[in-house]
């Protein structure tokens, strides 16, 4: 689905206040994927994303999504289509006063006939959950409820990827359920590729792949297993690991024989039921 | 009322549009006692009240029926000056760092208690005093526009500002909301301090079940506008139904307790933080291995 190939990026180019955001990263993400993106603010995952969208196109090194190089202005809108994004502020998304137009918006934009836009909302309405909404006034929604909507929005483009900005850091416990509810189910039943840039560890376990960011370049790259294995390196990172895996780590270090990589308490538990 | 209570609603009720076909009711008859040097959390989703309900601690907003109370005083009576009140309590709204709006940190910092009537040396201590209490470096960061700043950083200069005004009661509204871990952690660091050094009483909105284990003695747990429950952490946290219903989890150290003492270990169930959880499972691993 992405081919990225030393990918640099920098803000205030030419200027003695020149930012390197991106320093020449290198990476694949496949159709289907689910893939979360951690960092600390200020590593470059949201300038990475951007990239990924064709909203920003790169300083040096390419981007192909699909085949299609970012920097082919012939592409740009295709690309866009492709690959929809949800940023955090549910308020900031939202352009129509009633549901279903704020979700048909997009495809009215790609000129189709009044049906198929009709279809294509139903259809989006209908993979959020949200149907019962579709004549509500989106300001009077809850946080969860406004960010699936802007999810059908993107769903109604057809899109083959999502990519999530810290899109459930404003939201509730319940609303955050909500809409990781809804992704994981766009993910396992449409095969839709799932970017999700989060400081939420219950979320990054959920993914099937984390990407670490740092100072603009990939510090690694695993399972989340893999990843939250390497507590100090993490920890260095200034990044959260699962409560679990720490106290695993902990017990570890004091002589319980647990074996590495366990991430949720389910798992821990068990093991303590054989130890203790 | 018992004679401690720093800050009281008596009986208070809330509505919002009023008299429209949007008439919403976000505070019903709500009673609630916070006495000097607590810390509390008060956890709800969102809609059920929080927001209104800190609203109504500083009078910004009156109750519909009901009294609040700030040392036994009627708020909204005659003869209390609302601007003392507003003084007395300090609140950090949600997003903070939009209201930066000075030149520099320091002029944002100073610009409340100028305002009071501070000058020269004394107003200069009062910002370096916050700026201390923050962990905000002076040499620094006094001089830099605001808004040069991180987000973490803005917020820690905005909560500055607050405690510049030397406030009884300091009520945080979700501080910690679109922090990233680091800045996070930091801000939370800050917190108990607050009340163990200064004696400032403390209410903070949540949404995170870690961040209440970390910073909070006694938890209110607001739902459609009432209060669910009002007691210890550890009183809250055996009530997993409601939580639940709430959508709130107990927090994976919490849960793991419960789940052993409930598949037959003898372990304590008030244990919530890292260490405190550790050594209770050493202690059971220890024991087991004696027999």
């Amino acid at each position: 689905m992405f081919r990225v190939r030393e990918l640099s990026y920098s803000y205030h180019t030419g200027t003695s206040e020149e930012i390197r955001a991106l320093d020449s990263i290198s990476f694949d993400i496949a159709g289907g994927e689910f893939v979360a993106l951690v960092g600390h603010n200020g590593c470059g995952k949201s300038t990475l994303a951007r990239h990924l969208k064709a909203l920003l196109v790169p300083v040096s090194g390419d981007i192909w999504v699909d085949e299609l190089n970012t920097k082919d202005q012939k592409s740009i809108w295709e690309i866009r289509r492709k690959v929809g994004m949800v940023f955090q502020n549910p308020d900031n998304q939202l352009v129509a006063t009633v549901v279903s137009e704020d979700v048909a918006f997009g495809p009215e934009n790609l000129g189709l006939p009044p049906e198929v836009i009709r279809e294509r909302m139903e259809q989006a309405l209908h993979a959020v959950d949200l149907e019962k909404y579709k004549n509500h006034a989106p300001h009077l929604l809850s946080g969860g409820q406004k960010q699936r909507v802007a999810i059908a929005g993107i769903i109604a483009m057809q899109p083959d990827c999502i990519i999530l900005d810290e899109a459930t850091s404003m939201l509730d416990p319940l609303g955050r359920k909500e809409v990781m509810d809804t992704v994981r189910k766009l993910n396992s039943e449409r095969n839709i590729t799932i970017i999700c840039i989060t400081h939420n560890m219950d979320e990054v376990l959920e993914a099937s792949r984390v990407i670490v960011m740092n100072r603009g370049r990939i510090a690694m790259d695993g399972t989340p297993a893999e990843i939250f294995s390497k507590i100090e390196k993490m920890r260095e990172l200034h990044l959260d690991v699962p409560s679990i895996t720490e106290l695993s780590w902990e017990l570890r270090n004091s002589g319980l024989p647990l074996r590495s990589g366990i991430l949720t308490e389910p798992e821990l538990l068990e093991e303590l039921k054989v130890l203790l | 009322m018992s004679d401690t209570a720093l800050l009281s609603l008596d009986h208070v009720c809330y509505v919002y549009m009023e008299g429209t076909p949007f008439d919403t009711k976000a505070l019903d008859d709500v009673s609630l006692e916070i006495r000097k040097g607590e810390v509390v959390c008060l956890i709800g989703s969102t809609g059920s009240g929080k927001t209104t309900l800190i609203q109504h601690f500083n009078g910004l907003l009156k109750p519909k029926a009901g009294k609040v109370l700030l040392n036994g005083d009627d708020i909204h009576g005659r003869s209390v000056d609302l601007r003392k009140v507003r003084r007395t309590v300090g609140l950090l709204f949600q997003y903070p760092e939009h209201q930066l709006f000075e030149e520099t940190v320091y002029l944002d910092i100073a610009f409340g208690p100028k305002n009071a009537g501070l000058a020269g040396e004394e107003l200069d201590e009062r910002v370096r005093e916050s700026m201390a209490l923050l962990g905000i470096s002076f040499e620094k960061f006094a001089h830099r526009s605001p808004f040069s700043l991180s987000g973490g950083e803005m917020r820690q200069v905005a909560l500055a500002g607050i405690l510049a005004m030397r406030p009884e009661i300091l009520i945080l509204d979700e501080p910690t909301s679109g922090l990233d871990p680091e800045s996070r952690r930091s801000l939370l660091r800050r917190i108990r301090p607050f009340q163990e050094t200064m004696g400032i009483t403390v209410i903070m909105v949540s949404h995170s079940m870690q961040e209440l284990v970390q910073v909070a003695q006694r938890v209110v747990v607001i739902h459609k506008g009432r209060i669910a429950a009002d007691g210890t952490v550890k009183e809250i946290f055996e009530r997993t139904e409601l939580l639940q219903s709430l959508g709130f989890e107990l927090p994976p150290l919490a849960r793991l307790m419960a789940d052993l003492k409930e598949a037959g270990f003898s372990n304590r169930t008030d244990a919530f933080t890292l260490p405190a959880v550790r050594d209770e499972i050493l202690r059971l691993f220890r024991a087991s291995k004696n027999h």
